[in-house]
C-alpha cells in the first residue's frame, strides 16, 4: 500500500484508466491511457510501466510501482477530455467536452490507438449548441454516454449511428452515469439526485428519483457494487460518500464524510466488493473497508498537493 | 528601488498595413499579453457630426499580437515543478521553527535546482533532435538562459542561504567554480587519454585551470602522468600539493588554526621556489608561483580564468583562504581590473554577480529583472520568496504598497494567470501574497472562461474555498444565465439556486410559471417535485412548490386537501400577478364540484382575490383578451353558485337519523 | 518574441472601436460602416464571425460588453444621437465556450434605443457589475446621462437615473470599478477651446442627496482629451486615472476624508497627485530618427489581467504610429516602451506597376527586411550592390578573410579535370607569345602608349 512511483506529465491530467487485462489469469495490465483537459491542444496518451531487470534484494516479486511509466503514444484529441472507458481489451471510448464520443483501438503489435470511430454532436442544447459529453459507461458491446444538456445517448460498437436517445433524462448537467444491469442505467445530476431508469422502456420517464441532501450539492460521480445491483455508492461536490440501497423505500442512504474537496471518483474493487475508493479534488486517495459492516476509512493517504482527479 | 535600472531597447514589430493619413492604430487587451491592434482614424473626432468617413480603408485587418507566450510550454514541468516545492516551502514555514526550518530552506533551494538542472536537460534533448532552425535557436536561448539563472543561484545559495559557519566560504565558492566551469576537467579526461600526456598541446592548460579550481587531487594525477615525474622538481612539487591544507567542515580545526596551517605550508612553498628547485621547468614554477599566491603569475594565468569572479576566488584560495564573506569585497576591483570586458551581456551578468559579492540582494533582483528575459518572473520570484523565508530580503515596504518578495511573486503569478491552462497555478501563489494576493484573485477569477460545467466547479470550489462569497455567486450568476439563455430552465434553477441570489431564483421561477401558462404543463418535473426546503428561498419559489404539491393532490383525488392549498396560496398572494388568472381558473373545477367544498370564508375570499385583480389597473390587466374576459364571467357564475350552496350548507343542519 | 495573426475584418470602413468580454472569448467590432459585427474564439484559437448587423444609420464610435451575469448583452453608440443597447438571442454556438462556432449564426436584437441625446453620442459603458446594471452615456453636447434598467429579464425598459451637464463637448467617460467607493465617473473632453480650463471632470454620486456632483476639475491637463481610464483597483487605497491627452498623464487620486463619508454632504475630496507623464518621446524611441512633431495620445487602455497601462501616439505626418506600453510597479512607471509598433509604409516602396507588398506576402518581406537589417553596413553594402546570392556571398567573405586575395580554389583541387589549364600552361603561353613578340619585332598592345 504504501508504494509508489510518481511520474510528472506536465499537461492537465483529466481520465487516467488501466487496459483491462485479456483474460483474467493473465499477468497483470502494463498499460494505462490518460486524457488531458483545459489546453489548447488536448490529447490522450498511453503509458506503459517497461520491464527493467532490477532484482530486489530480498527475491520478493518485485512490484511493478518501482518503475516510473514512460509515455508511449500520444494523440491529439479536440475538446477537453471529459471521461474514458475500456469497452473491451482493445477498444476505448472517449467523451470530449465538444459533445461528442470517439472510439478509440489498440493496434496490435505497436504501441499506438487509432481512431476507429466518431460520433459527432451526440448531446446538444435545445436551441442548437452543443454540450459536452460528461461521462460514459460501458457494457457488453455497448457505450452510453450522458451530457450537460440532460440527454443519455446509448451506441453500440459496430452502428454508426445511436441505438436510443433518451431524451429527457434530467433537467439539469448529467454528472456521471453507470449500468446496473443490461437494461437499466443510473444517473447522477447537478442538482444532488440519483436516478434510474429503464432503457427498454420506451418512455424517458425514470423509475426511480433519490435525492441526497436538502442542499442540492451536486453529486459528481457513480458506482454500483460488482456483486449486488441494487447497492450503489456516490460522490459529491461537498466531499460526502454516500452509499445507497436502491431496494428500499426509505432511509435508503448512508452518508459519510469523507474529503474536504468535491470527490471526483468513486469506485467498488472488481474483485473484493467490501473495498471502496475514493479519490478528490483536495488532493487525496481513499480506501474505505466495508468488510465490518461499518465503514470506516482504512487509511487515507496523500498524493501529491496537485488535485487528482480520478482512481 | 529609486535607482535607476538598466533600460532596455525596446522591442519593435512591425505590422505590414498600407499607409493613410487620418488612419492611426488603436488596440484593445485581450486575454494576458495579447493586443488586437487596428487601424482607426486619428484623431478620434467623434465628437464631430460628421458620420460618414469613407477613408479608403477596406476590409482591414485586426492584428492579434501576442509576446512571451511559449514560454510556459516549453518551461511548464519548471513552473509546475518549482509550484510544487514553493507550496510545500511555505507549508514548512509556518509550521517549522529555527534549526529545522534552516534544513529545509536549504533543502527547498536544492530542489529548485534540480528541477531547473532536469528541465535544462530535457530542453537540450529537445534542441538536438528539433529540425526547425528557428525552433532551435529559441531552444538554444532558453538554455543559454538557463545556465544563467543556475549560475546565479548557486552562488546566492551560497552567499545567503547555506551561511557557513564562521564565516568561511572559499570551500563552498570552489565547489561552485568546479560545477560551473567544467572545461578543466573536460580538458584533464581528453588529455589523459592520449599515449603520451605530456605532449598534448593543452597539457599545461589543463593543469592550470584545474589547479586555479583548486583540484589538487587531479593535478597531482596528471603531472604523474608527465615524462619527466619522476624528476626531483616533480617530486617537490607533488609533495607541496599534497601537504596543501584544506578546510572543510568535518575538520574541527578553527579559523585561527587553519589558517597558522596555511601560512606554515606557504613559507614552505616560498622557501622552496626560491632555492630554485623547480628552475628546471618553467612551467612547474609557475605552478609553485600559484601555489606561493604570487600576484604576477595569476595576471598572466587570466585567460585560464574565464572570468573575473574565477580569477577572483582562484586567487583568494592562493592568497588569502580563510577570507570571509563579508571581505570579498575588497578584493572584486582588482580581479575586475584583469579582465576586460567585451559584450554587453557579459557585462550585466557580471554586474549581477559583483552584487551578490557585495552581499547587495536588492540590486541581484533589480539587475536580473532588466537582464533576462520573461522566463526570468519565475526565477526571482522564487529566489526572493526563499531568502525572504530566510530573512536575508529587507521586508520593507515598497512604495507602492507590498515588499520586494510579494511584489515579484503577484507579478509571477499574473503572467500565470493569464495562461490558457496554469491559471490553477497561479491561484496557488497568490495565496500566499498576504498584502495583495486576496484582491488580485478576486480580480482575476472572474475572467477565467468557463466552458462547462466542471470548470465552472472547480472555480467556483476554489473561491468558496477561500471565503470569495461575492465572486463564487457571480460565478453562480453566470452559469445560470447562459443555462437561462438557452432555455435550460433546471440547470438554471440549479445554478441560481446555488447563488442564493434571491432576485434572480425569482426570475427563473417566473420563467417556469410562464412556461407552465403557455403549454398547460410543467417541463422541468423532476427537479420541481424535488425542491425540498429550498423551496424557502423566496416566494415565488415557494408558490411554484407547493402550486405543483396542488396539482399532485387533485391528480391523486384528494380534493379537500387541494382546495385547502389552494385556497392558502390564493390568500397568501404568493403568486405573481401575471398568474393569478391562472390560479382563479383552477379554482373553476372545484367550485363546480357536485359536493361543495369551499366554504362560506373561502368563496368570499376567491371572490376578494378576483375583485382585486379587476380592480388592479396595471396595464396587464387592461389588455385583457377576450377569452380571459370570458373566463372572469364564467367564474363569478361558478362563484355566485357556490357561494349559495355553501350559505345553504352552512346554515343547514345534519340531521341525524 | 512577438508573434501574429491576422483576422479579415470585413468592416467596409474604418474601425473604431474594439471591444472583448469579460472572459476574453469574444470580441465585438464596430466601425464607420454602420454595422457591429461579433466575433467567437473557436477550438482552433480561430476567431469566427458569427454576427455582423447594421446597428445605426451613423458611424459606430463604439462597443461595450456588458458583466456576464446579466447575459450576453452589448450596448453600441453612434453619431446618429444614439446609443442602443442589443441582446443576443438563444444562441447557436456561442454558449458552449469551445464548442465549434458556426459563422453568421447568431442574432442580436435590439432591446432599447436610448435617443434622449441631441448631438452625437461619443461614449458608452456599462457600470461595475455590483451598483447593477446601468449605462452611462456621454454625448458631444456635454450631458452625462445614466440609465438603468428596471428588470434584468426584460431589458426593454431604461428610464433615465441621471442626467448631469458638464458645460463642455465630450469624448470620453469611465467609470471607477472600485467597490470600496460610491460611484464615481471621470469624464474627459477634447474641445480646443483653452478658455474653459480643465478637461477633465470627475463627478461622484452622493447617495444622500441622490445626486451627482462634481468632486474634481483636473486642471493640469489643458490639452484635448481622447480617452480616459480608470485602473482596475487590486486592492490599494488610492485611485488611478489613465488621461489620454497629447501627453498620457496619470494621476493618483487619494480620498482624503477617510472616515464614513456617508453623512449629508459628505463628497469626497480627493488629493490628486500627478505620478506620470509621458513626454519625451525622443528619448524612449532612439534607434528611429524621424522626425517627430505633434505628437498626441489617442487611446487609454487597462489589462484587465494586470495592472498595465497601455497608451497610443501619433505623429503629425501620419508616417508613424506607436502603441506604447507602460507596467505600473513600484510607485511610478517602469520598464518604458517595452512594445513599438510601426506600420511598414507603403509609401517608401518605389515599385511604380507592380507593388512589392501586393506579390509577396508580409512575412516574406518582413523577413527580407529583418535579414537585411541584421547585416553589418559593409555587408549590406555588398549585398545590394553586387545583389549575389546570400550564401554565395558569406562564402566568398569567409574566403577572402581566410585567404587574402587569391584565387578560390574548388573542390576538386588533387585531381585536375581533363580540360583544367595549369598554371604551368598559362605560363607557358605567355612566354611564347613575349618571344614570338621579341623575335619578329610585333609590337604587342600595350607595350607602347595609346595602343
Amino acid at each position: 500500500m504504501d508504494e509508489y512511483s510518481v511520474r510528472f506529465v506536465a499537461k492537465k491530467i483529466s481520465k487516467i484508466r488501466w487496459r483491462p487485462k485479456l483474460d483474467q489469469k493473465g499477468p497483470q495490465s502494463r498499460t494505462f491511457a490518460t486524457g488531458t483537459w483545459d489546453d489548447q491542444n488536448n490529447s490522450v496518451a498511453l503509458w506503459q510501466i517497461l520491464d527493467r531487470p532490477i532484482t530486489s534484494e530480498n527475491g520478493d516479486a518485485e512490484s511493478l510501482l518501482v518503475h516510473e511509466p514512460q509515455k508511449v503514444f500520444e494523440t491529439s484529441h479536440s475538446g477537453d477530455v471529459m471521461d474514458m472507458q475500456y469497452v473491451n481489451h482493445d477498444m476505448m471510448a472517449v467523451a470530449s467536452s465538444t459533445g461528442s464520443v470517439s472510439l478509440l483501438k489498440h493496434r496490435p503489435n505497436t504501441e499506438a490507438v487509432t481512431t476507429v470511430c466518431t460520433w459527432d454532436k451526440l448531446h446538444q442544447f435545445k436551441l442548437g449548441g452543443s454540450a459536452p459529453c460528461t461521462c460514459l459507461a460501458t457494457r457488453d458491446e455497448w457505450i452510453a454516454s450522458g451530457g450537460e444538456d440532460g440527454k443519455a445517448v446509448l451506441l453500440a460498437i459496430e452502428q454508426r449511428t445511436p441505438l436510443q436517445t433518451l431524451d429527457k433524462v434530467d433537467s439539469c448537467a448529467i454528472n456521471d452515469l453507470s449500468f446496473l444491469k443490461q437494461s437499466e442505467i443510473i444517473t447522477v445530476n447537478s442538482f444532488g439526485q440519483l436516478k434510474t431508469f429503464d432503457i427498454r422502456q420506451d418512455t424517458s420517464k425514470e423509475s426511480q428519483i433519490f435525492s441526497v441532501t436538502e442542499t442540492h450539492t451536486p453529486l459528481l460521480c457513480v458506482d454500483r457494487h460488482p456483486g449486488q445491483p441494487h447497492i450503489v455508492a456516490t460522490g459529491g461536490d461537498d466531499g460526502m460518500l454516500t452509499i445507497w440501497d436502491l431496494r428500499q423505500e426509505k432511509f435508503h442512504m448512508t452518508l459519510m464524510e469523507a474529503h474536504t474537496g468535491p470527490i471526483w471518483e468513486v469506485k467498488f474493487h472488481p474483485l473484493y466488493p467490501n473495498h471502496l475508493f475514493t479519490c478528490s479534488d483536495d488532493g487525496s486517495l481513499w480506501h474505505w473497508d466495508c468488510t465490518a459492516c461499518a465503514s470506516d476509512p482504512v487509511q487515507p493517504f496523500m498524493s501529491s498537493k496537485g488535485k487528482s482527479y480520478s482512481t | 528601488m529609486a535607482s535607476s535600472t538598466v533600460e532596455r531597447e525596446p522591442s519593435e514589430f512591425k505590422l505590414p498595413v498600407p499607409n493613410l493619413d487620418n488612419v492611426g492604430l488603436n488596440c484593445e487587451w485581450g486575454l494576458g499579453q495579447q493586443l488586437h491592434v487596428f487601424q482607426t482614424q486619428k484623431p478620434p473626432a467623434n465628437t464631430s457630426d460628421i458620420g460618414e468617413l469613407n477613408l479608403g480603408v477596406e476590409n482591414q485587418s485586426i492584428f492579434d499580437i501576442r509576446w512571451n507566450a511559449e514560454m510556459h510550454d516549453i518551461a511548464r514541468k519548471l513552473v509546475n515543478e518549482s509550484h510544487n516545492i514553493f507550496v510545500m516551502l511555505q507549508g514548512q514555514v509556518k509550521s517549522l521553527a529555527e534549526p529545522a526550518l534552516d534544513a529545509q530552506l536549504r533543502k527547498a533551494s536544492k530542489h529548485y535546482r534540480g528541477v531547473l538542472k532536469a528541465c535544462q536537460m530535457e530542453l537540450i534533448q529537445l534542441a538536438e533532435s528539433c529540425e526547425d532552425a528557428a525552433r532551435k535557436l529559441k531552444y538554444e536561448t532558453y538554455i543559454q538562459e538557463f545556465e544563467i539563472v543556475q549560475l546565479i543561484w548557486s552562488l546566492c545559495q551560497i552567499i545567503f542561504i547555506d551561511v557557513a559557519p564562521g564565516g568561511l566560504i572559499l570551500t563552498a565558492l570552489l565547489d561552485w567554480l568546479q560545477w560551473h566551469f567544467p572545461e578543466g576537467k573536460y580538458l584533464a579526461k581528453e588529455v589523459c587519454q592520449e599515449e603520451q600526456s605530456c605532449s598534448h598541446p593543452k597539457y599545461w592548460e589543463a593543469v592550470f585551470r584545474l589547479l586555479l579550481q583548486g583540484n589538487t587531487e587531479n593535478v597531482r594525477l596528471l603531472l604523474s602522468l608527465h615524462t619527466h615525474s619522476q624528476a626531483d622538481s616533480f617530486i617537490a612539487v607533488d609533495e607541496l600539493l599534497r601537504k596543501m591544507p584544506h578546510w572543510t567542515y568535518q575538520h574541527a580545526q578553527s579559523a585561527a588554526e587553519f589558517e597558522m596551517k596555511w601560512r606554515h605550508w606557504r613559507e614552505e612553498c616560498i622557501r622552496r621556489y626560491e632555492a630554485g628547485e623547480f628552475a628546471a621547468y618553467p612551467e612547474l614554477e609557475m605552478v609553485v608561483q600559484v601555489l606561493c599566491g604570487d600576484e604576477a603569475v595569476f595576471k598572466e594565468l587570466r585567460d585560464s580564468c574565464e572570468t573575473w569572479y574565477h580569477h577572483l576566488i582562484s586567487k583568494l584560495l592562493y592568497q588569502n583562504p580563510t577570507v570571509r564573506l563579508t571581505d570579498l569585497t575588497f578584493h572584486i576591483k582588482s580581479s575586475q581590473a584583469v579582465f576586460i570586458q567585451t559584450g554587453l551581456n557579459s557585462q550585466e551578468l557580471d554586474n549581477i554577480l559583483q552584487a551578490a559579492f557585495e552581499f547587495d540582494i536588492h540590486q541581484v533582483i533589480k539587475d536580473t529583472c532588466t537582464f533576462l528575459s520573461n522566463p526570468s518572473w519565475w526565477f526571482v520570484a522564487h529566489l526572493a520568496d526563499l531568502l525572504h523565508h530566510c530573512k536575508q530580503l529587507d521586508p520593507q515596504k515598497l512604495p507602492f504598497g507590498s515588499n520586494l518578495r510579494e511584489y515579484l511573486l503577484l507579478e509571477y503569478a499574473t503572467a500565470l494567470m493569464s495562461h490558457e491552462s496554469l491559471w490553477q497555478v497561479g491561484v496557488d501563489y497568490l495565496d500566499f501574497c498576504s498584502i495583495f494576493g486576496s484582491s488580485y484573485l478576486e480580480s482575476y477569477i472572474e475572467h477565467i472562461p468557463l466552458d462547462n460545467e466542471r470548470k465552472a466547479l472547480k472555480v467556483l470550489h476554489i473561491c468558496e474555498e477561500r471565503k470569495l462569497i461575492l465572486q463564487a455567486q457571480s460565478v453562480c450568476k453566470i452559469m445560470g444565465m447562459k443555462c437561462l439563455q438557452q432555455e435550460r430552465l433546471g440547470s438554471a434553477l440549479s445554478w441560481f439556486l446555488r447563488s442564493k441570489d434571491a432576485v434572480v431564483i425569482k426570475q427563473v421561477t417566473n420563467k417556469f410559471l410562464t412556461e407552465y401558462c403557455e403549454q398547460g404543463k410543467f417541463s422541468h418535473l423532476d427537479l420541481i417535485d424535488h425542491l425540498g426546503p429550498s423551496m424557502l428561498i423566496t416566494n415565488s419559489l415557494t408558490f411554484l412548490g407547493k402550486y405543483r404539491e396542488f396539482h399532485t393532490m387533485y391528480d391523486k383525488g384528494d380534493l379537500e386537501g387541494a382546495s385547502s392549498l389552494l385556497l392558502s396560496l390564493i390568500s397568501s398572494r404568493l403568486a405573481p400577478k401575471t398568474f393569478w388568472m391562472t390560479l382563479l381558473m383552477d379554482a373553476l373545477p372545484l367550485l363546480n364540484l357536485p359536493k361543495v367544498i369551499l366554504n362560506i370564508q373561502q368563496t368570499y375570499e376567491i371572490m376578494h382575490c378576483l375583485e382585486e385583480l379587476q380592480r388592479d389597473g396595471t396595464t396587464s390587466y387592461k389588455t385583457l383578451s377576450e377569452a380571459e374576459v370570458e373566463k372572469a364571467k364564467l367564474l363569478r357564475v361558478a362563484l355566485k353558485k357556490n357561494l349559495s350552496r355553501a350559505i345553504i350548507e352552512g346554515g343547514s343542519i345534519k340531521v341525524e337519523s | 518574441m512577438f508573434l501574429a495573426k491576422t483576422i479579415a475584418s470585413e468592416h467596409k470602413d474604418l474601425i473604431h472601436d474594439v471591444s472583448f468580454d469579460y472572459h476574453g472569448r469574444r470580441m465585438a467590432t464596430c466601425s464607420s460602416d454602420h454595422t457591429v459585427k461579433v466575433w467567437d474564439l473557436d477550438e482552433h484559437e480561430q476567431w469566427q464571425c458569427t454576427a455582423s448587423w447594421k446597428a445605426h444609420s451613423g458611424s459606430v464610435w463604439r462597443v461595450t460588453w456588458a458583466h456576464p451575469e446579466f447575459g450576453q448583452v452589448l450596448a453600441t453608440c453612434s453619431v446618429d444621437r444614439a446609443a442602443i443597447v442589443w441582446e443576443e438571442l438563444s444562441s447557436e454556438a456561442s454558449m458552449t465556450g469551445r464548442g465549434g462556432a458556426k459563422p453568421s449564426s447568431n442574432t442580436w436584437i435590439k432591446r432599447t434605443s436610448l435617443v434622449d441625446s441631441r448631438t452625437s453620442v461619443t461614449d458608452v459603458r456599462f457600470a461595475p457589475k455590483h451598483l447593477g446594471l446601468q449605462l452611462a452615456i456621454c454625448s458631444a453636447e456635454g450631458i452625462v446621462r445614466i440609465y438603468e434598467a428596471t428588470d434584468v429579464m426584460n431589458l426593454s425598459t431604461w428610464p433615465v437615473q441621471v442626467e448631469f451637464n458638464c458645460n463642455i463637448c465630450l469624448s470620453c467617460l469611465s467609470w471607477n470599478p472600485s467597490r470600496m467607493h460610491p460611484s464615481m465617473i471621470a469624464v474627459g473632453s477634447d474641445s480646443a477651446d483653452n478658455s474653459a480650463g480643465g478637461k477633465v471632470l470627475i463627478y461622484e454620486c452622493n447617495d444622500a442627496a441622490r445626486r451627482w456632483e462634481k468632486v474634481e476639475t483636473i486642471f493640469k491637463v489643458t490639452e484635448p482629451v481622447h480617452d480616459v481610464k480608470f485602473a482596475p483597483n487590486l486592492g490599494r487605497s488610492y485611485h488611478l486615472l489613465a488621461i489620454a491627452a497629447k501627453d498620457l498623464t496619470i494621476l493618483c487620486l487619494k480620498n482624503l476624508k477617510k472616515d464614513g463619508n456617508t453623512n449629508a454632504g459628505g463628497l469626497s475630496k480627493f488629493e490628486t497627485r500627478q505620478i506620470g507623464s509621458f513626454d519625451d518621446h525622443e528619448s524612449v524611441a532612439r534607434s528611429r530618427s524621424n522626425q517627430r512633431q505633434g505628437l498626441e495620445t489617442h487611446a487609454v487602455r487597462h489589462c484587465q489581467r494586470q495592472p498595465l497601462i497601455l497608451q497610443e501616439l501619433e505623429t503629425g505626418h501620419g508616417l508613424e504610429s506607436h502603441i506604447y506600453i507602460y507596467v505600473w510597479a513600484t510607485g511610478k512607471i517602469r520598464d518604458k516602451s517595452h512594445g513599438s509598433f510601426m506600420r511598414y509604409s507603403a509609401s517608401f516602396c518605389i515599385c511604380t506597376d507592380n507593388p512589392c507588398h501586393l506579390k509577396f506576402s508580409h512575412e516574406d518581406i518582413e523577413q527580407c527586411r529583418l535579414q537585411y537589417l541584421a547585416l553589418t553596413t559593409e555587408q549590406r553594402d555588398i549585398a545590394l550592390l553586387t545583389k549575389i546570392e546570400a550564401t554565395t556571398r558569406s562564402d566568398m567573405i569567409k574566403h577572402y578573410k581566410e585567404n587574402g586575395v587569391e584565387p578560390r580554389v574548388h573542390g576538386n583541387t588533387k585531381k585536375l579535370p581533363k580540360n583544367a589549364l595549369e598554371y604551368k600552361d598559362t605560363k607557358a603561353v605567355v612566354d611564347f607569345i613575349l618571344n614570338f613578340a621579341t623575335l619578329n619585332a610585333i609590337q604587342l598592345p600595350g607595350r607602347t602608349p595609346k595602343h
